[in-house]
């Protein structure tokens, strides 16, 4: 055992050799450990999950970089598409019902309502604009009329001959 | 890089475009919540709107078809009003939008209080928009009309109605 002390001793003095270092975790794996050594067994078998661990590989940059274009190209995509959609949303309106009628700042949805309220006013406008233009019409009239007038002189050519 | 200044071009293109469309829409957007005025939008069932206006008018089947191609009218009437500053300060605005939207002069009418102008404007193929000012000593009435028809068709609804 006194062998086990003194390379416990070099050991934490740091100068055992990697054998050396290998001989003390196997006799601390070993179930027969002296009593007076048990205090360090927790301290090997600590080393020994710690050499289980596996150390994580480095970033390969090269390899990483498909990854990263990969999201910004899916990114693009993914965009594309809702811009696409919030276009058509913005440019194709949305159909609704368009016959109603808001008075006195109440909105009435009712077509009938609408559209005779519409009907009369253009009925409304129909009216002026047929009493209004009425002067231009008897000035057709009398245009209209005054045709066989304009042929008078053709026929009186035509009786000369 | 090239694409995405290709595809913001685009954006604000289009996004001018419907700017552009939306003038007149804004302008009865603007006042069709305004406690003073009465909107009416009219929109599908034209049809029906044809039919009791032929009923009525002795319309035939081709201006029937011509008010079945509307796609809307939408009016803002201001009644009962003796708000002169109101009714020039609303005319004025349309009067701008009209300038906007490049439309032009299709009827003046003015006998003593009364006036009616009609302006008109070709927007795309065969598609037409329509403005009708109707002004009296306490009323206005402003009438947007469009469509798929020529000026002579639109103009049609009224002139051989009448």
């Amino acid at each position: 055992m006194k062998e086990i002390d003194d390379l416990l001793n070099k050991y934490f003095e740091g100068k055992t050799t990697l054998e050396e270092e290998n001989y003390l975790k196997s006799y601390f794996r070993n179930e027969e450990i002296q009593p007076e050594h048990e205090v360090y067994k927790t301290l090997f078998h600590v080393f020994d999950e710690k050499a289980k661990e596996k150390i994580p590989q480095p970033v390969d940059e090269k390899n990483a970089q498909p990854n990263v274009k990969r999201f910004w190209k899916l990114t693009a995509v993914i965009a594309g598409i809702a811009a696409a959609f919030l276009m058509i949303i913005w440019v194709m309106p949305i159909e609704k019902n368009q016959d109603f009628a808001i008075v006195n700042g109440e909105k009435i949805e009712n077509t009938q309502f609408a559209q005779n309220y519409a009907l009369e006013k253009l009925n409304h406008v129909s009216y002026k604009l047929e009493t209004n233009l009425k002067p231009l019409e008897a000035i057709a009239t009398v245009k209209s009329r005054m045709e066989p007038v304009k042929k008078i002189p053709e026929i009186k050519k035509e009786w000369k001959k | 890089m090239k694409k995405n200044g290709i595809l913001i071009l685009t954006i604000l293109l289009l996004a001018s475009f419907r700017a552009g469309a939306q003038t007149i829409d804004k302008f009865f957007d603007r006042y069709a919540n305004d406690d003073r005025f009465t909107y009416v939008s009219v929109g599908k069932g034209m049809m029906n709107l044809a039919s009791t206006f032929g009923a009525n008018k002795n319309m035939d089947k081709n201006q029937k078809e011509v008010l079945d191609r509307l796609t809307g009218i939408k009016i803002l009437t201001l009644e009962n009003s003796r708000d002169e500053k109101l009714m020039n300060s609303v005319l004025d605005e349309l009067d701008k939008v009209i300038r906007a939207g490049k439309y032009e002069t299709a009827v003046r009418v003015k006998d003593k209080d009364e006036t009616v102008n009609i302006f008109f404007r070709t927007t795309g193929k065969d598609q037409s928009d329509m403005i009708i000012v109707s002004k009296e000593k306490n009323e206005m009435s402003i009438i947007w009309m469009n469509g798929k028809m020529t000026k002579e068709e639109m103009s049609d609804i009224f002139s051989q109605n009448s």
